[in-house]
C-alpha cells in the first residue's frame, strides 16, 4: 500500500523523525482545535467533506473529485503516516469532536476503530461496489459481518533484491526459505561485510507479515465475542526460529528499520535482499537510493513449502467514515470513489505507487508501467501473478493489532539479544495478547 | 469586618479555581476512569479489576525497573557533575567563572525535545563522524550506539547533559549565600581549597543536594520525552517507561481505563519513593538540627551558618 503501511513504531529518516516530533505537540493540541466536521446537510446545497490522509497524491484526488462532483468540497489535511496518524485519530474520535469525516485507515486497524464504535458501518454504501473487488479484499474490510472501510489496495509482501550482489557470488534468487538460508551463509562467508538481509525487531507490521506468510493465523473471530488467539502455532515457531538461527549464525543482521543508520546500509548495499512489500521500492528502499543505486529488483516471496505456496500482506489501506460525520452518505460515496474510479486508480498506481485492489486496475496504464527504482521492472504485473494465492488466505485482523505489534516488538527484541528463546518470545506474546483481549471483555477460546 | 474577611478568599480564588480545574478534577476523573473497563465496546464499572491486572503486568513492573535503573545512573552522575562544577567555579582556582557558569548552564536552556533529537543524531554512526573514527577500534565494524541494549545509558547521558548545568547553578547560588567569614575562618584553621570544598561547602550544601536528588528521582519516574523520540531511531519498546506505557495504552491501544490505572499507580509509587527517599536522606540532618537547637538553648545564642543557609521546608 503506501507510506503508512507498516510504518508503526518507526519513521523514515531525518525528515520523518522531525515530523514525528511535531506530532508530539500536535496530539496535545488536538482536543482543543476542532475542525468544522461534517458541513452542510445532504440536499441541494453544497456539501463539504473533511478528509485526513497521508497519500502523496491526495490533493490531486480531491481536485479530481470536486471536478466530477461540483457540489462537493473536499477539505484535505495531510497527516503523518502510520502510528502517529492513528494516535491523532484516536484522540479526536474519543474526544467526540475534531475528527475529519473521512479517514485513511489500514486494514489491520479497522477492527480496533470499529470495535470502539467511532467509525460507521459502511455496508449499505459500499456493498454494491464489492463485486468489483476480489473476495479477499472484502474480508479485509469486514469485521463482525459489517464493512467498515472502502478498500483501496493490496500490499503483498515481496522479496526485493540486489541482482549484482547475488550474481557476484553466483547465488540464484531464492524461491524457498531453505535456499534463502543457504544463500545467506554463502554470501556472508564470501563477503563478511554483506548480509543476505536484516531482521528488524522494531517493526511489528513486517514481523506479522512474515508470520502470516508462514501460514500462521494469530487471530480468528469465532463469533459471539469469542476469539481464538494463536501465536504459538507450529507455523509461527518455524518462522521465528528460522530468523533466529540466521541471526545467531551471523548471516542476518539485526537492525532497526527506517532509521538513518539502516537507510545507509540499504544505500551502501550491505543488504542483498529486503523482505518487504510491493510498496518497498517507493517507500522503503527508494528514498535512500541515489539514481546510481537503482539496482534493485522485485521477486515473489520465497516459500516454506514450494508445493503449497503462501502469500501475505504488509499494509493495505481503506477509507473509513467517522461517527462525527454529518453526511455519511456523501462521505461514503467519496471514500468508495477513491478505490473504484478509474482516474483515482490511475493516480494511485502512478503517483502513489499502489497496487489497487479493484479489478479495474488491470485496465489502467499504471498497471503496466515500469518502476524506476527497479530499473523499469513491471512490478504490478509480477504482483498480479501472486494475487490468486494471496486471496486464498484466511488471515484475519483483530481489535488488538496494535497491541500485538507492540508485544511482538518487545519480545523479539529480547529474543534477538538472547535473553529468551524465540519460542518463549512467542509464548509471551500469546499470554499478553490473550490477557488484553480478556481485559476488554472478549472471550478467548 | 465583612469585606476584610472576604479578601483573602478572593486572593486565593484564582489559584484554587485553576488548581481544581486542572489538577483535582482531572485527578478525580482519571480515578473514576481507572475503575471502569471498556467491555465489548461499553464502559462498565469493574471495581479494582484494572489495578489487579496492573499488579500482575510484567510490562509495567519492567518499565518501573527501567526508570529505577535510570534514576540511579542519572541522579548520581548529574548530581556529582553539577557539584564538582559548582565547587570548582566557587573556588579561587578558576578564572572566568561567569563565562563557565553560563556555558555550563546552556544545555539546560536547550529544550529537552531538541536535545534528544540532537543526541539521537550524535548516536547514529552515519551522522556522527566521531563514531566512524572509532570504527577501527571496534574491529572495523561500525559503532552503532543505538543498536545495543544500552538505551538506559544513552538516555541518562542526554538528561545528565541537560540537568548537570542546572544543578550546578542551584549549588552555586547556594554557595554564594554562604558567609565568606566562614571560609576565612576555615582557612585560618589551615584548610586548603580542597578541604574547604569537602569539609565546609559540601556539608553546607546538603539541603540543596537533597532537593536536587528528589527532583532527579521524580523526573526519572516520569521519563517520557526521550524514549518517545528515540523510538524513531532505535527499538524502544512501547512499555519502556511507565509513562510511555500509559501513553501507548491510551492512544495506541485505545485503552484509556488501563492507562488511567497505570498513571495512578505510577503517581503513588513516585510519592512513596520521594517520601522514603526524603526521610532516609534527611534523617541525619534533622537529628543535627535538633541537637543544634538543644545546644543553642543550653548555651548562649550564636548564629550558626549551617542553619541560616538551609532553605525552609527542606
Amino acid at each position: 500500500m503506501t507510506n503508512g503501511s507498516g510504518f508503526r513504531h518507526r519513521a523514515i529518516g531525518r525528515r520523518q523523525f522531525l515530523g514525528g516530533v511535531g506530532a508530539l505537540g500536535l496530539t496535545a493540541a488536538l482536543a482543543a482545535c476542532s475542525s468544522p466536521a461534517g458541513g452542510a446537510k445532504a440536499g441541494d446545497g453544497p456539501v463539504t467533506l473533511t478528509w485526513w490522509s497521508w497519500l502523496s497524491n491526495a490533493p490531486a484526488l480531491a481536485k479530481a473529485y470536486e471536478k466530477q462532483y461540483p457540489n462537493v468540497k473536499i477539505q484535505f489535511t495531510q497527516v503523518p503516516g502510520g502510528t502517529p496518524a492513528y494516535t491523532k485519530y484516536g484522540a479526536a474520535l474519543r474526544a467526540g469532536s475534531g475528527a475529519a469525516d473521512v479517514l485513511q485507515i489500514e486494514y489491520q486497524e479497522l477492527p480496533q476503530f470499529a470495535s470502539e464504535g467511532h467509525i460507521v458501518d459502511m455496508t449499505s454504501y459500499v456493498k454494491k461496489y464489492m463485486a468489483g473487488f476480489p473476495d479477499f479484499t472484502k474480508r479485509m474490510v469486514t469485521y463482525q459481518g459489517k464493512i467498515w472501510g472502502a478498500p483501496i489496495d493490496l500490499d503483498p509482501m515481496m522479496l526485493l533484491y540486489r541482482p549484482d550482489t547475488l550474481q557476484k557470488h553466483s547465488i540464484p534468487v531464492p524461491t524457498t526459505w531453505t535456499d534463502f538460508a543457504s544463500a545467506a551463509k554463502t554470501l556472508h562467508e564470501a563477503d563478511p561485510s554483506k548480509y543476505m538481509t536484516f531482521f528488524a525487531p522494531n517493526n511489528g507490521g513486517r514481523m506479522m507479515g512474515m508470520l502470516w506468510q508462514g501460514g500462521a493465523t494469530p487471530f480468528e473471530d469465532q463469533g459471539n465475542g469469542t476469539w481464538k488467539i494463536d501465536f504459538t502455532s507450529t507455523a509461527a515457531k518455524q518462522v521465528m526460529n528460522f530468523w533466529g538461527d540466521l541471526i545467531k549464525a551471523g548471516y542476518v543482521k539485526v537492525d532497526t528499520d527506517f532509521t538513518p543508520a539502516w537507510g545507509n546500509s540499504i544505500a551502501n548495499g550491505v543488504y542483498a535482499t529486503d523482505v518487504g512489500a510491493i510498496w518497498s521500492p517507493t517507500y522503503e528502499i527508494g528514498p535512500y537510493l541515489k539514481k546510481a543505486g537503482y539496482k534493485w529488483k522485485a521477486a515473489v516471496m520465497p516459500q516454506w513449502d514450494a508445493s503449497n505456496p503462501l502469500q501475505s500482506m504488509w499494509g493495505g489501506l481503506s477509507f473509513a467514515v467517522t461517527d462525527q460525520c454529518k453526511n455519511p452518505a456523501a462521505a461514503a460515496q467519496f471514500a468508495t470513489w477513491l478505490g473504484t474510479n478509474k482516474t483515482a486508480l490511475e493516480s494511485h498506481g502512478t503517483a502513489g505507487g499502489l497496487y489497487c485492489a479493484s479489478k479495474d486496475f488491470a485496465n489502467t496504464a499504471a498497471f503496466t508501467s515500469g518502476m524506476p527504482v527497479l530499473g523499469g521492472q513491471k512490478e504490478n504485473q509480477l504482483v498480479s501473478t501472486i494475487i490468486p494465492t494471496l486471496e486464498k488466505s484466511m488471515f484475519q485482523w483483530s481489535p488488538w493489532t496494535q497491541y500485538a505489534y507492540g508485544q511482538l516488538q518487545a519480545q523479539m527484541q529480547d529474543a534477538v539479544t538472547g535473553k529468551i528463546t524465540y519460542n518463549q518470545a512467542l509464548a509471551n506474546v500469546q499470554a499478553s495478547v490473550v490477557q488484553t483481549a480478556k481485559q476488554q471483555g472478549y472471550k478467548v477460546a | 469586618m465583612g469585606p476584610r474577611s472576604k479578601a483573602p478568599y478572593l486572593m486565593v480564588a484564582p489559584f484554587v479555581l485553576l488548581f481544581v480545574a486542572f489538577f483535582v478534577y482531572p485527578l478525580v476523573n482519571a480515578f473514576v476512569l481507572s475503575l471502569q473497563g471498556r467491555l465489548a465496546g461499553q464502559d462498565q464499572f469493574v471495581g479494582l479489576n484494572n489495578y489487579v491486572t496492573a499488579l500482575g503486568d510484567q510490562a509495567f513492573w519492567g518499565s518501573l525497573g527501567t526508570v529505577f535503573a535510570f534514576a540511579i545512573v542519572q541522579a548520581v552522575t548529574a548530581l556529582l557533575l553539577g557539584l564538582v562544577m559548582a565547587l570548582l567555579l566557587d573556588s579561587s582556582l578558576v578564572r572566568g567563572s561567569a563565562f563557565f557558569r553560563l556555558t555550563n548552564f546552556m544545555p539546560f536552556a536547550v529544550p529537552g525535545v531538541i536535545a534528544t533529537i540532537m543526541w539521537g543524531f550524535l548516536y547514529s554512526p552515519q551522522l556522527n563522524p566521531l563514531l566512524q573514527v572509532l570504527a577501527p577500534l571496534n574491529g572495523g565494524k561500525q559503532v552503532n550506539l543505538l543498536a545495543g541494549g544500552n538505551l538506559v545509558l544513552l538516555i541518562a547521558n542526554i538528561v545528565t547533559w541537560s540537568a548537570a548545568g542546572y544543578f550546578m547553578t542551584l549549588y552555586f547560588s547556594a554557595l554564594t549565600a554562604l558567609p565568606r567569614e566562614m571560609y576565612e575562618a576555615a582557612k585560618l584553621d589551615g584548610c586548603n581549597e580542597f578541604q574547604l570544598a569537602i569539609r565546609v561547602k559540601v556539608p553546607a550544601l546538603r539541603p540543596m543536594i537533597l532537593f536536587t536528588a528528589i527532583l532527579s528521582v521524580i523526573g526519572a519516574m516520569q521519563l517520557f520525552n526521550e524514549p518517545f523520540l528515540l523510538h524513531n531511531l532505535a527499538n524502544v519498546s512501547a512499555s519502556y517507561t511507565p509513562n510511555l506505557y500509559a501513553y501507548n495504552q491510551a492512544f495506541t491501544y485505545g485503552n484509556l481505563n488501563y492507562a488511567a490505572t497505570l498513571s495512578f499507580i505510577l503517581a503513588l509509587v513516585t510519592l512513596v519513593v520521594s517520601v522514603v527517599f526524603f526521610f532516609v536522606t534527611s534523617g541525619e540532618s534533622r537529628r543535627e538540627r535538633r541537637e543544634l537547637r538543644a545546644s543553642r538553648r543550653a548555651s548562649r545564642p550564636a548564629p550558626t551558618p549551617a542553619a541560616s543557609v538551609a532553605p525552609r521546608g527542606v
